[in-house]
């Protein structure tokens, strides 16, 4: 409440609109206990978790949505705000939501008060005691939310946005990775590794930071991978909308803000996918060959793979890549591979040079060719050190754009086991705007060239991916992907979600 | 999948295999130099289109090609910093060192405007490419 009474400073009507949505947050919070006994056992015992998770859910919805329209109308509000005396048209629907939220949080959490209560007293068999006790409870509460609020209002203006949009950033990231929680309990959502660390002894939920850190930005002392993977791509997707429908040269620009989200963004689901079982090949990428001089990449991405019933799986990969584009034709690059193998520990597996050769000049000739060029040098003995080619073609037809990579692999030493093998991967594009492009790709592996099996051996995979480049102030970019690809055959997995996050530096 | 795809890989199982794989990588680099030495452009009849770039503006603003060629654009950077040449609309992103020039190939395009601008200066730094 102390956060959303901050946040909506000067707007006309506010005190109404959260009032309501206490009084109608309090009222549901009286009826969900009262019906609690039933919501349990609706939808065979997992009604009470669905309901939390859809209740959280909208409250993320609403955040949301109250971020990107302030990130829309901020220099307008700013403007407005800083006329003497002067209250801002808000927007009926944005206090509306406002509401609504603060109804959805005094309703999520007072449910459980009440039913808290409720228990102690049928527990203890009297009131006398809750009675103060709930007093003392709600006065520390009204005194926690009445110094964020006065301590947010001390912020001038021209910060208080962004401060805000920040703290509301993280509140629903912390919402959705709370409902994700609750739908993992329901089975309706996998764990992808349940309690994947344990930080109760540097700080347990139970202290009185460790929740007031659970509501603000929702710390879980053990969370599930999934939560993770939640949190990350809430922050991305929320950050992604501000970004995308902010004013331009707005005072109140989050891009930086929003830029950092967005990193720690991918940070987050690249931790996650690092504890989470995932499929054995390296994850894919279709190469472009065309090369920008003078840029520096960060990369990081990963794959995870769903119904995996392949026997053979071994636990699952991870790349982490810098790289620089040194001339107009050649782009060299140091990755990291690693890899845990199921029950084991994560380490590295492989650490490689890689290389992308431009050949001619974009569109000089009627297809792009570059030349794709790996080493790559185990770092587990027992493994053998790989050399990997590609040819990378590339073509443009309006906006469309087709690449084509034809790949050759070949383990090296006497500790190879196989033989030279051959793969393709394949993307077509629409490029309908810089931050978002629509693709359908295809990876597929043949198998050993001199032993090449039948269809059901090899493996095929294809499915939609979505890819795009956010400005991230100061001519730096992040790029991203995220598809899903289906298996074709028997020896491909069934499904494999794929991400990827680079960030791009001139320097 | 019973289906004889793309003659990789035959469905009752290996089937003179060495000798297959050899003949496709012989037919994969015949098809790349013929890609090559088709795809080899007669430079001598591009037209050429010069832009140049003085106080991180883009001079001229506004050039006109014609639609459904190839045409050669040169970029020279006048200025002492570097610049990116950049259009989302014509698919070129490309660094121009200061003092230096380059090269891009642009083309063939459907009729339309098609804007640009230099990533590094984007306030003053702006043009477009008119296809007619």
């Amino acid at each position: 409440m102390g956060i959303v009474l901050a946040a909506s400073r000067g707007a006309r009507g506010r005190e109404f609109w959260v009032a309501l949505g206490t009084a109608g947050g309090v009222a549901g919070a009286l009826i969900t206990a009262f019906f609690a006994d039933q919501l349990s056992e609706a939808m065979q015992g997992i009604g009470q978790e669905v309901f939390n998770a859809g209740v959280l859910l909208a409250a993320v919805i609403m955040l949301g949505w109250h971020n990107v329209w302030m990130s829309s109308h901020g220099r307008q509000m700013a403007r407005d705000m800083t006329t003497a005396g002067q209250e801002v048209r808000y927007g009926d629907r944005s206090l509306f939501s406002l509401g609504i939220v603060v109804g959805l949080a005094v309703l999520r959490e007072g449910s459980e008060v009440v039913l808290f209560l409720y228990g102690m007293a049928a527990g203890t068999g009297s009131w006398a005691t809750i009675i103060p006790g709930g007093a003392i409870g709600l006065g520390l509460g009204v005194l926690v939310g009445g110094a964020l609020y006065f301590g947010l209002l001390r912020i001038p203006t021209k910060h208080l946005f962004r401060v805000t949009s920040w703290m509301i950033l993280l509140l629903a990231a912390g919402m959705a990775s709370q409902a994700a929680h609750f739908l993992v309990q329901a089975d309706i959502l996998p764990a992808l590794g349940g309690g994947l660390w344990d930080s109760s002894a540097i700080l347990s939920e139970r202290s009185i930071l460790g929740q007031t850190l659970h509501t603000l930005v929702g710390y879980d002392a053990r969370p599930d991978g999934i939560q993770l993977v939640v949190y990350g791509l809430t922050l991305a997707v929320i950050g992604g909308l501000m970004i995308l429908f902010r004013q331009q040269n707005g005072k109140n620009d989050n891009g930086p803000a929003v830029l950092s989200a967005l990193i720690i963004a991918g940070l987050v689901v690249g931790a996650a996918l690092v504890f989470l079982p995932a499929g054995a090949q390296a994850t894919e990428k279709v190469y472009s060959p065309i090369v920008e001089q003078g840029e520096l990449e960060v990369e990081m991405r990963g794959h995870f793979d769903v119904n995996d019933d392949v026997p053979g799986s071994t636990g699952q990969k991870h790349r982490i890549e810098v790289g620089y584009g040194f001339t107009p034709h050649w782009f060299s690059s140091v990755f990291v591979e690693l890899a845990k193998d199921p029950g084991g520990a994560l380490r590295d597996e492989a650490v490689a040079w890689e290389n992308v050769i431009q050949l001619w000049e974009q569109g000089e000739r009627w297809v792009d060719m570059g030349l794709y060029l790996e080493y790559e040098a185990s770092t587990r003995r027992a493994n053998a050190d790989k050399l990997e080619g590609k040819l990378l073609l590339e073509k443009s037809v309006g906006r469309f754009t087709h690449t084509l990579n034809l790949i050759f692999e070949k383990e090296l030493g006497d500790k190879a086991t196989e033989g030279t093998e051959m793969g393709y991967a394949w993307r077509t594009k629409y490029r309908w705007r810089p931050e978002l492009e629509f693709a359908l790709e295809a990876f597929g592996d043949f198998g050993e060239i001199r032993d090449l099996g039948p269809w059901s051996h090899q493996k095929h995979n294809i499915g939609p991916v979505i890819m795009g480049k956010l400005p991230a102030g100061r001519a730096m970019h992040i790029k991203y992907e995220l598809g899903y690809l289906v298996g074709l055959t028997d020896a491909s997995v069934n499904g494999r979600l794929k991400w990827l996050v680079e960030l791009e530096v001139p320097l | 999948m019973r289906v004889l795809f793309f003659p990789v890989g035959f469905h009752r199982g290996r089937f003179h295999s060495r000798r297959f794989a050899g003949a496709l990588v012989f037919a994969g680099l015949a098809a790349l130099i013929a890609l090559m030495l088709a795809g080899a452009p007669a430079r001598a009849e591009l037209a050429v289109y010069e832009l140049t770039l003085k106080d991180h503006r883009f001079i001229p603003e506004e050039l006109t090609i014609p639609a459904g060629e190839k045409v050669k654009l040169i970029v020279h950077n006048q200025d002492d910093t570097p610049e990116e040449f950049e259009s989302y609309e014509l698919n070129r992103e490309k660094v121009v060192g200061a003092g230096k020039s380059i090269k891009l190939f642009i083309g063939p395009l459907k009729a339309g405007v098609y804007n640009f601008f230099g990533e590094f200066n984007m306030q003053t730094a702006r043009g477009r490419i008119i296809v007619e």
